[in-house]
């Protein structure tokens, strides 16, 4: 029957062996203190909702206030200009009006056009 | 804005600090004993430097993983030791390279030096079990630690080491006897 703890003690390798040296543990522990991933400057976990939500109302509220802004200003400018007629300084017949744009048109008839004629 | 940063910044640095500081405990505490069990769960002094520092450095790198406690601080290095010690095992395929060695050994060594020879033998054939099976035979017969504490250490059953024990205790059985009868016949 083979005595397996004796050979073993007999074996052992910690029989012959000093340990770690003060210089191999000292070398090993610079290495481990040197492997520690730097911090992440990270926001905390409660922050987050918050500043989602923060984000979320200013989105909002610039979409909004943009939105407010361009209806008002179309409702203002797209009240249609009552087309008006004039005579021109030559005493051409004009008919002008405003775009909702604000691009003001102005047509100048032709005093020589006969629609009549014009027509077969 | 600046302020907000600034804040942040120091809030993070205080728990760096602590990790480094703890690592630096947890190293000066357990550097020793994991030394002295990667010795013996390793085939040279380098070997066993190299997995005590792969080992710490595992811990440097997940320390948020490391549990409070000097008790299961050490369970957990042992078993990330056993871990590594695991993925160098299958590496390296020791369990084939083994019989090899442990047959050359025997033929070159006389009959005269057959207690050098045994000890060569059954250091040879327990570098060719599973790292837990030779941490658990290790545990046991040289730190003559008990059942039920190497159970704790590992995180396994009772009935899972004395398995082990049997089996790890064969399988060296069979290794030396096996060797001492090629060498005598």
């Amino acid at each position: 029957m083979t005595d397996i703890n004796k050979l073993l003690k007999d074996a052992d390798p910690l029989r012959d062996d000093d340990g770690l040296s003060c210089d191999e543990a000292q070398a090993i522990r610079r290495e481990m203190m040197g492997a520690i991933p730097d911090p992440l400057v990270t926001v905390p976990a409660w922050r987050r909702p918050l500043t989602i939500a923060a984000a979320a109302a200013l989105i909002l509220g610039v979409s909004g206030a943009v939105g407010h802004r361009t209806s008002s200003t179309v409702s203002e400018s797209s009240a249609p200009d009552t087309p008006t007629t004039a005579l021109g300084s030559s005493g051409t017949r004009q008919l002008r009006f405003a775009t909702p744009g604000g691009t003001r048109i102005i047509w100048i008839f032709d005093p020589n056009l006969r629609l009549q004629e014009s027509m077969p | 804005m600046t302020g907000q940063a600034i804040a942040m910044t120091a809030t993070a640095d205080r728990p760096a600090e602590d990790s480094a500081a703890r690592l630096g405990n947890l190293f000066d505490a357990h550097h020793q004993r994991l030394h002295r069990l990667a010795r013996r769960l390793s085939r040279s002094a380098e070997d066993a430097r190299d997995l005590v520092q792969e080992t710490f450095l595992r811990a440097a790198r997940h320390a948020a993983s490391v549990p409070e406690g000097a008790g299961h601080e050490e369970a957990w290095l042992v078993r990330v030791m056993i871990n590594v010690a695991r993925d160098r095992w299958r590496q390296m395929a020791v369990r084939r390279r083994g019989a090899t060695e442990i047959a050359n050994a025997a033929a070159e060594t006389s009959d005269a030096e057959s207690a050098m020879l045994a000890r060569s033998i059954i250091w040879q054939a327990l570098q060719r079990l599973p790292p837990r099976r030779r941490a658990i035979l290790v545990l046991y017969e040289l730190e003559g630690a008990a059942i039920p504490a190497i159970a704790r250490l590992l995180g396994v059953t009772s009935v899972t080491v004395r398995w082990h024990l049997s089996v790890g205790r064969r399988e060296l059985a069979a290794a030396v006897e096996g060797q001492f009868g090629k060498t005598q016949g």
